[in-house]
């Protein structure tokens, strides 16, 4: 592994945490295309791995929904064709699971990372918007959202709590 | 996406056998619910008793549906589950459609 090269420091990879505990990291690193088919299997992935990992069912829906919220907008904007690639880490940790996403996608629009509310509801069903709620519902119930894009890749960092 | 339909009274059932309406999936369930809807002026009520995740896209292609109803007509949808009504309730749109309780009744009240 070469550190010194490498463009982004991946905590992932290298995690410190749970070392000062007796019992390791609950984590769970994937590496998938960014397509809709692998979103879904990786959410799949991602129940089936960490139920266990939490009793509240709730904290765990609220989870997969943020990461599907975020994956899927990789997938249905950022990506740049076959080539682009997305890896997840999550870390467990007793109240919150600290997540990264990194893509060699499209860079993500810096307006998307500002809490800016709810899709405007003007009166009348004509006028009910159909979209703008997923990054709503990101900032609703993730935190310490960070984003940076380095060397053509994207890193999005935040904590979604248990 | 596979839709069971029946019509009870005036009311139009509609339940959908997927576990999710996501991403995947929308825009064939907005096709089938077109479809299986298509001339029918009464109630639409969406069973979402085997849905048990709704992400943003799926919300708006409930929004979708709800609008090709046209003004003065609701969607309805009877058993939600705690994953969806959480979609629901933190985007307000709990607001917008006619939540059902309970098991699918075509008349909101028990079976």
């Amino acid at each position: 592994m070469n550190k010194e090269t490498r463009p982004i420091q991946h905590f992932g990879a290298r995690s410190h945490w749970g070392r000062t505990g007796p019992r390791p990291a609950r984590r769970l690193h994937r590496s998938f295309p960014a397509t809709a088919v692998e979103v879904t299997a990786f959410l799949s992935d991602f129940i089936l791995r960490t139920g266990a990992w939490t009793a509240d069912r709730a904290r765990l829906d609220d989870a997969e929904l943020v990461l599907a919220e975020i994956l899927n907008n990789i997938v249905e904007h950022g990506s740049t064709g076959p080539d682009t690639m997305v890896e997840i880490t999550l870390v467990f940790d007793a109240t919150r699971i600290r997540a990264e996403v990194v893509d060699n996608g499209a860079a993500l629009p810096l307006a998307c990372l500002l809490d800016s509310g709810l899709p405007r509801m003007e009166p009348g069903i004509r006028n009910l918007p159909e979209g703008g709620f997923g990054w709503f519902m990101i900032h609703q119930i993730a935190g310490d959202i960070a984003y940076e894009h380095v060397g053509g890749q994207n890193r999005l960092i935040f904590s979604i709590p248990l | 996406m596979e839709i069971e339909s029946r019509l009870e009274d005036d009311v139009l059932v509609l339940t959908p056998q997927e576990k999710r309406l996501d991403a995947n999936g929308t825009v064939a369930f907005k096709e089938r619910v077109h479809e299986l809807s298509a001339g029918h002026g009464g109630r639409l009520l969406l069973d979402m008793v085997n849905i048990q995740f709704l992400d943003s896209s799926g919300l708006g292609a409930l929004v979708a549906v709800m609008k090709s109803l046209g003004e003065g007509r609701e969607l309805e949808l009877s058993n939600c589950a705690p994953a969806v009504m959480r979609v629901l309730t933190l985007t307000r749109m709990d607001r917008i459609f006619l939540l059902r309780d309970g098991a699918a009744s075509p008349h909101g009240t028990a079976a």
